[in-house]
């Protein structure tokens, strides 16, 4: 699925310079479940940027889907994107003026899908995550679960292959959270390939393999016993 | 505590809004300053609201009187204090001796009685109008006075052996009066005193204090006054005549206009170009619509502030500051900041005055000349800034500062409401977009339009009397240059609001129509067709009485045909044919009748004005230089008294000063209300996409490529521009067609120019949104969605 190789990412301002990944190379599998874990500040967010191309790292090689992304433009990194990787926040980074639905449908109107096709696919998501009743609730009408809820199936409607959650659970009670990591759970039985930041050992442990960062260096990278 | 934040003013935002501010303030003073001139047209003359001025109908209004009857409304009416004459046609050229050659003064100067003077309550400064009753003797302005050092007691050459007197120096009259910008009178003395035929007068009365409705006394009394001035000759009337001068006295109506009211009256005579009233006030309301429309953004800038400033108040107000004294910060960085837009806005309008603008007002728009123009706006504008910043304020300090601070209060107040004033905005600009482009293709229209003769490739000249005596030198002369195909001669131009207006009596009725006299190949020379009858032919110009062509419409009116005699400027004459019907008048007036007339071997005086029709593709600079070499060889006062060659859309356009002045003005605002509009709507998608920013980067993240963030943005604002453009397209088409109605002859209402209109709003709109947006579009979205 994706292969990173000796990566750096050098943070500039005008007086110092951040060295927030030093040298990181690893590989994921398709279908694999990794959770990525660490202390804040050591580089669990910039290495989870770069892996999104939301970023690109100052250097070394990326490959995603077989292919060298690491040095994309912008405009090639957003058409890359585009149903290939599906992001879930901790924030949950809903829009606020759309609906449920709307949010939902987001990407799947960036790629370009039929209405028809859309509302097909919007309505089977929202049905598995049990959160159709919501459909035409606004982001602040929900519960913080709720919204997570949405926000995985709009992670998940245009079915990515890479799926990258960044503390789904941080914001949630342990109620809440449990359910998230259920559904993420089920998305990686079915053949999701998952990558998740978290500070949670108990998250970490749904994982399949469990890498550590210090620094901005892997200090581990240990199979998990399920 | 610092009460004022210096460097908020720095901010691009308020950058944007000083300069929205300070376009709507200079637009607003320009404006007040030109309807201030044309409302208070007259009202610093001391008593104007008992001065009047005699008309007549003449088929429209005639302020051009016979001087038996005016002075026959100043001595036998009762309800006239006193009253004068001024004869606006007799210019004269004042000359002062420049190492031994002559020299032209530019003085613009007119015949008038001592009474007129009185009047118009002149004010003498130096020597006495007493001894302005002698012949030659003139009356000079201070202005004049000081520019040329002449003093009352002095002289003053009139070219050749003619020297005036300066009776005495007077203080000028204020500039937007009737006599205001003239600098010079002339004693008119008894000139015409008895005449019954020269109706080239115009006279002012002063009505006794407490008098009213003398409009209606004038009407009341004018067949008393035309029997009066008749009286000395109706015994030698025979019946004929007496039938004929009954039928006058029934339809003429004598009245006046007050003085303050004359300057709206575009057909009377003046030394100004006569005012529009409707224009006049719909420029102030578009003046007052400006400021309205900058102050939203003023307004909307508060408002996009109040998420920056609720936790700063807030904390403030946590460690002790009072509402009462956070209100007054708001309120002071206001009015300082109102000072900033009204420093900008005066150099502005310094710009405007030094640009071509400036010249097309014609005001002066100096502070110091508009004294109480100046305050008023300072204090509106300080006021207006004082009072926009109260809402926010109050807003702002009255929120809890425990939830302020945890950020749980609605921050964006009145986002509706925004969307609406912007949209207010929008609708004001497109409306003003459409009415100046219509002004702008209705004076194109006006200058473009086939007027019934080839006006192509026509220059025209005005000469001096020796020339004009001399046509067959100066035709020789002149077609010498292979360029001029031809020339011919005319008493004044073609086209004109105002010409010699000729009273007869034609077969026991009184015709009345517009008379030029033209030399006999005239017609040719402009193409003019005569269908019926013959053109003038070289042989009229040697008959003793004249011969007329008259229009097609003069015909039909007074059932002319080719046997009618009609009374020329001696005695009955021919009619040699009729011409087709042509405009000779500007397109604001539709055609009446109309008479070309060659004045024979006897005429009253010669014809100045010379038109040349040289070939198309010439070298017009070479033709004019050739043209003035020659008539100043013939005559070197051609040269002294600055003549100028000059083509026939110069010469038109004269004709159109008030319609391009205003084209001007409209412009100058549309730029202002697009400006202030356009840098509303800067702030307002600058703060729109710093809100959006975090749901940006969301769309980022789930697929969206720049051109989609931009489309987001650009879409809903060009729907606001829709919408306003639905709600501006009626007003627009009300103001257009208003407008229009004013010409008889007028461009069509062209769908065109709205769907051009549109277009433009658009572009404009989407360039602001975008660049507004762009930078928000291009964002790094991980910099938008960085969890704390």
């Amino acid at each position: 699925m994706l292969k990173v190789q000796d990566i750096t990412k050098i943070f500039s301002t005008e007086e110092v310079q951040t060295l927030a990944l030093n040298g990181v190379s690893f590989e994921i599998k398709d279908g694999e479940f990794v959770a990525i874990m660490g202390p804040s500040g050591c580089g669990k967010s910039t290495l989870m940027n770069i892996l999104g191309l939301l970023d690109n790292p100052t250097s070394g090689s990326y490959q995603l889907l077989n292919q060298e992304v690491g040095n994309l433009k912008e405009k090639d990194r957003t058409q890359f994107r585009k149903g290939n990787i599906g992001f879930i926040f901790q924030s949950f980074n809903l829009i606020d003026e759309l609906n449920v639905y709307e949010n939902v449908e987001l990407p799947l109107l960036y790629m370009k899908i039929s209405a028809s096709e859309r509302k097909k696919r919007v309505d089977e998501i929202l049905r598995r995550m049990n959160i159709a009743h919501r459909a035409k609730h606004f982001p602040q009408q929900l519960s913080g679960g709720q919204q997570q809820r949405v926000a995985i199936a709009r992670a998940v409607v245009m079915n990515p292959k890479l799926i990258l959650a960044d503390e789904p659970t941080g914001n949630l009670d342990s109620k809440n959270g449990r359910e998230v990591m259920d559904l993420l759970s089920e998305l990686h039985s079915e053949g999701s390939t998952i990558v998740m930041v978290t500070h949670s050992q108990k998250d970490a442990a749904r994982a399949q393999r469990i890498i550590n960062l210090f620094d901005g260096k892997i200090v581990s990278d240990v199979q998990n016993e399920l | 505590m610092k009460i004022f934040r210096f460097k908020n003013i720095f901010r691009m935002s308020s950058l944007l809004n000083i300069l929205g501010i300070s376009a709507a303030v200079a637009a607003f003073y320009v404006l007040v300053v030109c309807v201030d001139f044309d409302v208070n047209f007259n009202k610093e003359i001391p008593d104007y609201q008992r001065i009047y001025m005699l008309v007549h109908n003449n088929g429209g209004v005639s302020n051009f009187e016979r001087r038996p009857l005016g002075e026959t409304v100043i001595s036998d009416m009762p309800f006239v204090e006193t009253g004068g004459c001024l004869a606006p046609w007799g210019s004269i050229n004042f000359f002062a001796d420049k190492n031994g050659k002559p020299e032209r003064l530019a003085l613009s100067n007119a015949y008038c009685s001592k009474t007129l003077l009185e009047t118009f309550g002149v004010k003498i400064l130096e020597g006495s109008l007493e001894s302005f009753s002698e012949p030659n003797s003139i009356v000079v302005s201070r202005s004049a006075a000081e520019n040329f050092s002449l003093s009352a007691g002095g002289t003053l050459s009139g070219g050749d052996t003619l020297i005036f007197k300066i009776a005495a120096v007077f203080e000028d009259f204020p500039k937007n009066s009737e006599l205001g910008s003239l600098q010079v009178f002339a004693n008119l003395g008894n000139q015409s005193i008895n005449s019954l035929s020269e109706g080239s007068f115009c006279y002012y009365i002063k009505a006794k204090e407490g008098v009213s409705g003398v409009e209606e006394k004038l009407k009341e009394n004018s067949e008393t006054i035309l029997r009066k001035i008749y009286a000395g000759i109706m015994d030698d009337f025979d019946e004929e005549d007496l039938e004929w001068f009954e039928e006058e006295v029934k339809g003429y109506a004598l009245t006046g206009i007050p003085l303050d009211e004359l300057h709206f009256y575009p057909e009377i005579y003046g030394y100004h170009v006569r005012a529009d009233k409707k224009i006049v006030w719909t420029l102030f309301v578009i003046a007052i619509m400006t400021v309205i429309i900058a102050y939203i953004n003023y307004l909307n800038f508060f408002f996009s502030q109040i998420p920056q400033k609720l936790k700063a108040v807030n904390i403030k107000k946590i460690y002790g500051c009072s509402r009462a004294g956070l209100i007054l910060t708001e309120v002071i960085e206001s009015v300082v900041f109102s000072f900033f837009a009204l420093g900008v806005a005066y150099l502005i309008v310094r710009g405007i005055s030094a640009s071509p603008f400036g010249a097309v007002i014609g005001k002066d728009l100096a502070l110091i000349e508009n004294i109480k123009i100046a305050v008023m706006t300072f204090f509106s504008v300080t006021l207006i800034s004082a009072l926009t910043s109260i809402y926010p304020a109050v807003f702002i300090t009255g929120v809890q500062p425990a939830l302020a601070l945890k950020g749980t209060v609605n921050s964006n107040p009145k986002s509706k409401l925004r969307y609406v004033l912007i949209g207010f905005q929008f609708t004001a600009s497109v409306a003003l977009i459409i009415s100046t482009s219509f002004i702008k293709e209705n004076n194109d229209y006006m200058l473009s339009k086939e007027l019934g003769f080839n006006k192509e490739n026509l220059l025209s000249t005005y000469t001096t009397e020796k020339i004009a005596s001399s046509r067959a030198t100066v035709r020789e002369k002149l077609l010498q240059n292979n360029a001029i195909e031809d020339i011919a001669w005319a008493d004044g131009d073609i086209i004109g609001k105002q010409r010699m207006g000729w009273g007869r009596e034609v077969d026991g009725k009184y015709i009345d129509f517009q008379c030029y006299p033209v030399s006999w190949n005239f017609l040719r020379f402009l193409g003019v067709e005569v269908p019926e009858g013959r053109d003038f032919s070289e042989n009229d110009e040697k008959c003793e009485n004249g011969v007329f062509i008259f229009n097609e419409t003069a015909k039909k009116r007074f059932r002319l045909t080719l046997d009618t005699k009609v009374h020329g400027h001696i005695d009955e004459t021919d009619i040699a044919g009729f011409c087709k019907d042509f405009n000779y008048k500007p397109l604001q007036y539709g055609i009446e009748p109309f008479a070309f007339y060659v004045m024979g071997a006897n005429p009253w005086r010669a014809q100045k004005q010379l038109y040349l029709r040289i070939k198309a593709g010439s070298n017009l600079p070479s033709v004019v230089n050739f043209v003035k070499e020659t008539l100043t060889e013939l005559d070197p006062d051609y040269e002294t008294l600055q003549r100028d060659v000059i083509t026939f859309d110069r010469e038109t356009a004269y004709n159109y000063t008030q319609e391009t002045n205003l084209a001007m003005l409209v412009t100058l605002f549309t730029f202002a209300v697009l400006l202030i509009a356009l840098t509303g709507l800067l702030g307002v998608v600058l703060f729109e996409t710093e809100r959006r920013r975090k749901e940006i980067g969301i769309r980022k993240v789930n697929g969206a490529t720049v051109k989609e963030i931009l489309l987001l943005f650009n879409k809903k604002f060009a729907a606001l521009v829709l919408i306003s453009f639905v709600i501006a397209c009626p007003i627009a088409y009300y103001v257009v067609v208003k407008y229009l109605s004013n010409f008889t002859y007028h461009c069509p209402v062209y769908v065109w120019v709205f769907g051009a209109a549109l277009i433009r709003a658009l572009v404009l709109t989407a360039l602001t949104v975008t660049a507004a947006s762009f930078k928000a579009a291009n964002e790094n979205p991980v910099k938008t969605l960085k969890t704390e």
